[in-house]
């Protein structure tokens, strides 16, 4: 399975490294989000020093949401995807393969977007560990929910306005517990931050096991 | 043969005429030089400034490279943009000319944000406001890349040319009405001189001929990129022709050599598919 | 290091990168286009009547299509091509593909499709 995971993971990439689509329009999507966000609540710094946190991971799940279309976009074509069920690599590992990619493509958004908030929003941290951990934590449970919900809707012609509307209410705790830790490291409550780490985990872990368990099932089903 | 010949001129069309070609690398070296100049003038011959201290000597660069992205580099995006869609003037080489100047502009919008929260930085104390000419110009910013990103989704030259031409000239559009609602936004929010900072400070002596320099340094080096910039462009469009050619013609080889069992498909003419719409 | 000399680092730094990218470039283009035509002398360009691919070019906006119609029609033209100094290695054509009868799908075979 986790050979399958590397191979599948290795062939997104490098197909994205060729592409490079998430290079020219996600990250310039996740800027340009960040933007708007100005429009929104500034001009003034305090509405936005204060909204940093949220906006940040609302610019997190929107990318997520883009990484995900076209993890399974690229797979769109004529064939492709009976191509690779057919090809005895193991579902498991497709579903492993495909979320570390859009994990990788998530990690470097939100560098992207947490210089963006720090220049941009004149954002400070007190506790760079506590982003950091509940980023990464976050990162794993959005790109397995994505994964997930982008095979739900793979094929059907609909997917580009289903998959955000099935996705996002998924991943709204990773919104609401990824807001508060990254505000707690900015204000640098870190015992209270740290207690949302406690909704982070078990979210990753648990979609990570789903995914795993369901992809297989779900790919014979789409 | 005819096709061989009109690869040949083609590439070595596309590879410039002596002429340009030596004029592109004078250009080049006249940037080179006034570059180095304003550096010289700039960092050490000048005085610092009575207010502003030491900080003026980035006005040498910052005022001339955000002229060279805003009007320059876009400004002469727009006008290819134009004089492609223009059936009259419809050419190729506008909408290759457009690209080239939307990219350095890119890249000179990016130095002009960049050195600008340089010099914000010191003098505001913060690296960013949302003041009204860096908004616009962070707006213009993400415009323009995508722009570029819409330049690299597959097409044909035509298809492409045509896309970019108008989404160059409706972001151009773009420009005023966004300047406009942006400076409204700003002036609800005055908080007096401290966000307003304004280029108003008067230069004398050497420090406005370094400036004017700076200008004529800036505009010389947008010159070279896009001179360069274009030839890569009409070069990489020559290849690519060049490789679907000769792809079409090993498949049409292909589709020959089909034996008789079974009438080929081309069925012994050969119907040459408009392989353009294919690409 | 003051804010001045950071801001002159860096808008050098950029411009110049960027050139040398520019002029990298360039120099990897013009090495391929002399591999497309064995050894023409690069920019003499006086064989020809010039297309519109040239920078002192004229509007003939359909010239790719006319230039792939013209090398799709003159067959004869293969054997040129294939015999033409280093081009990217293609695989000449298997006779025990004969088999296939489907045409080859659009050139976007050639180039990513979906990229």
């Amino acid at each position: 399975m986790w050979r399958d995971a590397l191979l599948v993971a290795g062939k997104d990439i490098r197909i994205e490294l060729r592409s490079r689509v998430a290079l020219w329009q996600v990250l310039p999507f996740a800027v340009l989000v960040l933007v708007l966000f100005g429009f929104a609540l500034g001009p003034g710094p305090h509405a936005l020093r204060t909204a940093a946190p949220g906006l940040y991971w609302l610019a997190v799940l929107f990318s997520t949401v883009l990484a995900t279309q076209r993890s399974f976009a690229i797979e769109s074509g004529e064939g492709t995807r009976d191509g690779l069920r057919l090809a005895g690599i193991d579902p498991a590992g497709v579903f492993l393969g495909k979320a570390g990619a859009v994990a990788l493509q998530l990690v470097c958004v939100q560098v992207l977007l947490g210089a963006g908030i720090v220049v941009l929003f004149g954002v400070r941290f007190d506790a760079w560990w506590l982003a950091l951990v509940s980023s990464v934590l976050a990162t794993v449970g959005l790109a397995s929910a994505g994964v997930l919900y982008g095979a739900l809707s793979a094929g059907l012609r609909v997917r580009e306005t289903l998959l955000p509307l099935l996705v996002l209410p998924i991943v709204a705790p990773v919104l609401i517990a990824g807001s508060r830790a990254w505000a707690a490291a900015v204000t640098g409550a870190v015992s209270s931050g740290a207690s949302w780490l406690k909704i982070l985990g078990p979210f990753a872990a648990v979609y990570l096991a789903v995914g795993v368990a369901l992809y297989g099932p779900l790919q014979e089903a789409a | 043969m005819s096709s061989r010949m009109s690869s040949v001129a083609t590439v070595s069309g596309a590879a410039g005429s002596r002429s340009l070609r030596n004029t592109t690398r004078a250009i080049g070296v006249a940037a080179l030089v006034a570059t180095v100049a304003t550096v010289i003038l700039g960092l050490w011959v000048t005085p610092p400034a009575k207010v502003q201290g030491t900080l003026v000597r980035l006005l040498y660069i910052h005022p001339p490279v955000a002229w060279v992205a805003l009007y320059c580099s876009f400004g002469l995006a727009a006008l290819s943009s134009f004089l492609y869609l223009w059936r009259r003037t419809r050419s190729l080489f506008w909408d290759r000319l457009g690209a080239s100047a939307v990219e350095v502009g890119v890249v000179f919008t990016g130095l002009t944000l960049v050195t600008g929260s340089l010099w914000g930085r010191p003098t505001w104390g913060v690296w960013w406001t949302w003041t009204a000419r860096l908004t616009s110009t962070a707006l213009l910013f993400v415009l323009y890349i995508g722009y570029m990103a819409l330049r690299r989704v597959p097409a044909t030259q035509e298809v492409r040319a045509r896309r970019s031409a108008v989404a160059a000239l409706v972001a151009f559009v773009d420009v005023p009405i966004v300047s406009f609602s942006v400076d409204w936004w700003q002036t609800l929010h005055q908080r007096g001189t401290v966000l307003n900072p304004g280029l108003t400070l008067k230069v004398h002596g050497s420090m406005a001929w370094t400036m004017a320099l700076g200008f004529v340094a800036m505009t010389l080096v947008f010159a070279w990129m896009v001179l360069v910039r274009y030839r890569i462009e009409a070069l990489g469009d020559v290849i690519s022709d060049n490789e679907l050619e000769v792809s079409l013609a090993e498949r049409w080889s292909e589709a020959e050599q089909v034996p008789a069992a079974g009438a080929p498909l081309v069925g012994g003419e050969r119907v040459p598919e408009p392989a353009g719409s294919g690409r | 290091m003051s804010y001045v000399d950071a801001g002159y680092a860096v808008a050098l730094g950029a411009l110049g990168l960027y050139a040398f990218s520019l002029v990298l470039r360039n120099r990897r283009l013009q090495a391929a286009a002399r591999a497309w035509q064995g050894d023409v002398g690069a920019g003499d360009a006086g064989v020809v009547a010039p297309d519109g691919a040239c920078l002192d070019g004229d509007a003939r906006p359909h010239d790719s299509e006319s230039a792939v119609r013209s090398g799709a029609a003159a067959l004869s033209s293969v054997p040129v091509l294939q015999s033409r100094g280093p081009t990217p290695a293609r695989k000449p054509f298997d006779a025990s593909d004969a088999e296939r009868t489907d045409l080859p799908s659009a050139p976007g075979a050639v180039s990513p499709g979906e990229r």
